[in-house]
């Protein structure tokens, strides 16, 4: 005979092993990422570390999740110099060291380390407009193709994309530094060249005007 | 006591369902799949589309027969519901989706597959503005290029074919990863062209054509070049002038940086020539295109080099005195010379000199010995022209009258005579004569006075350094000192 209080521990033991749920379990949690970000002289935010030469720029870590970005110890290096162990690596373009890895330690001894390459990019520079130059008139008709030439350079040696933006229309010219373009009305017009690097950095010329008459 | 039994009972059951289809031991058995069928009839777990292309996706259990199954259905990334075991759809809109196929028992319990959808946007081409202009008419054959723009949403790296037809005929088939080309082709004067590209994305999904045509005119016979002026160091490159010559005529080329234009020019002869200003180290470098009409020479480089070694001072003898110091001019007319690229040697044992403006200054050890000693000397310039020369120092003196320590009394004087061919062919200029401890007595004596007379009246009482520096016409400078000590 199972006495009454037996038998009633018994059912609050089965009640409690069914229904417990643990607690103050310690959650794991791992760096899932972290991603190197520049910060430019503006204070622009880019995760393509590309940074015009000669300006100022600051090097930072985008951890997920958030909460390491603090917990974490910094180590910049440039090969196996160290450099800061800031969590935000300030260069000024005086000093030569541009950092190329850095190596995360979390408080347990463990470490992550991230190689990058940070390009310090020289805009192109559109240096002479060779034809028409301002005020030029020029003889055609609507069929008549025009030249448009122009010098340019990168001091980074990228290739150069050009664009011709005649009137208001824009015209992609590849990599030439020459166009035909036809199609103007008798009367005023106006044309300017864009340059794009490889990394989008441009130079635009100024608006050279020019008038074409009939024959 | 009943219900206690009752409860009891009822907590076992629900603690072990034991009767579950898809228990976690009918689960290990019952296997549920989810894929896309596609056109290969192949069965995939994710794939990448185009906005629009029909998807096919199907949901099977297996073992197929003897499962208790209470419902099954797909489940759109919008929580959807399809109670389909195939469905048929076509994506509205880009970006990743990911489609689950579930069953559910009888007890509720259930087993889920899922399939990733990858609905990439085609690529666009710009079909209003590329060049040529649609119907451009009278372009030079020599200078017709192709450009388009094309944007992908999905970023996507993108390729073109690119296709030319004149008279309808394909003259031109190429698959392209850029956004311009100038084909490899002679196009024809007075003839009409039809090209067209079609844009690809990486996953092969097409974007739209476009389609134009251009006619060319009489060649108008331009042409022109282009390319650079590579020269060491850089900072040279100010000093570098650049023309282009046709017959009598030259006309000097602005360069920017290293690189230069000539702009177009007519066809026909012309020479580049470039000359390095002041440095006559670095050869002048020309060269003569023919340029036929729609030449576009845009790759020239030019190499200006030193290719000129430095040289030392012509001399008739190998021989030269032992002096206390010995000015040694290099000549280079190229960047002027590094102490680095300098080696010196007396006796093959180093020696400290000196480097100024091409010019060595070598200060020699006391020496007393009646023994030559070997002088060896080897000089770099910046683009590694070398020269090496050992000399001979021997203690005979270039002087009449030899150079000794000397003791005058105030009222004395001392005649010292050189030799008018002295024993090293040395062609003197002249002979500066001075003591640091009586400034006031320095004066320059001439090759036609062949002897100096030191008056000790010159001097007070005391001990002086004489230093007489013979300059000689190779630039050469022997520096002889003694001491003099005038007594009352």
């Amino acid at each position: 005979m199972i006495s009454l209080c037996t038998l009633s521990s018994f059912i609050l033991f089965l009640l409690l092993a069914c229904t417990y749920t643990p607690e103050n379990i310690e959650k794991e949690i791992y760096l899932d990422k972290a991603e190197i970000g520049i910060i430019s002289q503006k204070g622009d935010t880019s995760y393509a570390l590309e940074i015009p030469n000669n300006e100022n720029f600051k090097l930072f870590i985008k951890t997920s999740p958030r909460e390491f970005k603090d917990s974490l110890e910094y180590s910049w290096f440039k090969k196996d110099s160290l450099l800061s162990n800031k969590s935000v690596f300030s260069y000024t373009h005086k000093k030569s060291l541009i950092p190329d890895s850095v190596t995360l330690n979390d408080k347990f001894g463990n470490a992550l380390g991230l190689s990058f390459k940070i390009i310090l990019n020289s805009p192109p520079k559109i240096t002479k407009i060779l034809s028409p130059a301002e005020g030029d008139t020029l003889i055609g008709d609507q069929n008549t193709p025009f030249l448009f030439s122009w010098n340019a350079f990168d001091a980074d040696g990228d290739t150069l994309q050009f664009f011709i933006e005649k009137d208001s229309i824009l015209f992609p010219v590849g990599m030439w530094d020459y166009a035909h373009l036809t199609h103007f009305s008798e009367g005023s017009h106006k044309f300017r060249i864009i340059a794009n690097d490889l990394y989008n950095s441009a130079d635009t010329s100024l608006w050279i005007h020019f008038y074409v008459k009939e024959q | 006591m009943k219900f206690l039994f009752l409860c009891l009972l009822f907590l076992l059951s629900s603690c072990i369902d034991s009767d579950a289809v898809l228990s976690e031991n009918e689960s290990e058995k019952i296997k549920v799949n989810a894929f896309i069928f596609n056109d290969n009839a192949s069965n995939l777990k994710d794939t990448t589309i185009a906005l629009k292309d029909t998807v096919f996706l199907i949901g099977n259990i297996l073992p197929e027969r003897g499962t208790h199954i209470q419902k099954y259905f797909w489940k759109d990334p919008n929580n959807n519901i399809f109670k389909e075991f195939q469905i048929k759809f076509k994506p509205t809109k880009p970006g990743n989706f990911v489609y689950h196929f579930t069953i559910v028992d009888f007890h509720g319990d259930s087993l889920s597959d899922s399939v990733q959808i990858n609905v990439s946007t085609p690529p666009v081409l710009d079909s209003i503005h590329w060049l040529p202009e649609n119907n451009s008419s009278r372009l030079s054959p020599d200078s017709v290029f192709f450009s388009w723009n094309a944007s992908d949403k999905d970023n996507d790296n993108l390729f073109y074919i690119f296709e030319i037809f004149e008279n309808n005929k394909k003259i031109i088939d190429t698959l392209l990863s850029t956004t311009c080309i100038k084909p490899d082709l002679k196009f024809k004067e007075l003839e009409t062209y039809e090209w067209k590209v079609t844009v690809f994305d990486s996953e092969g999904i097409q974007g739209n054509t476009i389609h134009s045509e251009f006619a060319t005119g009489h060649s108008k016979g331009l042409a022109r070049l282009s390319g650079k002026i590579n020269i060491f160091p850089d900072s040279l490159l100010k000093k570098v002038k650049l023309y282009l010559v046709q017959n009598d005529s030259s006309k000097e080329l602005t360069l920017n940086d290293s690189l230069f234009d000539t702009g177009f020019i007519n066809s026909g002869a012309y020479t580049l020539r470039a000359n390095v200003m002041t440095f006559s180290d670095y050869q002048s470098h020309e060269q003569t295109y023919h340029l036929k009409p729609g030449d576009l020479k845009d790759n020239i480089n030019f190499l200006l080099e030193d290719n000129k070694a430095p040289s030392f001072p012509t001399l008739k003898s190998d021989t030269l005195p032992y002096v206390s110091q010995l000015i040694f001019p290099i000549e280079n007319h190229g960047i002027q010379l590094d102490s680095q690229n300098i080696s010196l040697t007396l006796d093959n044992e180093p020696l400290q000199f000196s480097l100024s403006n091409d010019t060595l200054s070598i200060e020699l050890p006391k020496y007393n010995l009646p023994i030559c000693r070997f002088l060896s000397l080897t000089v770099k310039d910046i683009n590694n022209n070398s020269i090496s020369q050992t000399f001979y120092l021997c203690k005979e003196s270039a002087w009449a009258t030899p150079l000794y320590d000397t003791t005058l009394n105030q009222q004395d004087t001392l005649n010292i005579s050189f030799y008018e061919t002295n024993p090293y062919h040395l062609e003197l200029k002249d002979i500066i004569w001075s003591s640091k401890e009586n400034p006031a007595w320095t004066f320059t004596q001439t090759k036609s006075d062949s002897s100096i007379t030191i008056y000790a009246s010159l001097f007070s009482v005391g001990k002086y350094t004489i230093e007489a520096l013979s300059r000689y016409e190779n630039g050469l400078e022997l520096q002889n000192q003694f001491i003099l000590e005038v007594k009352e």
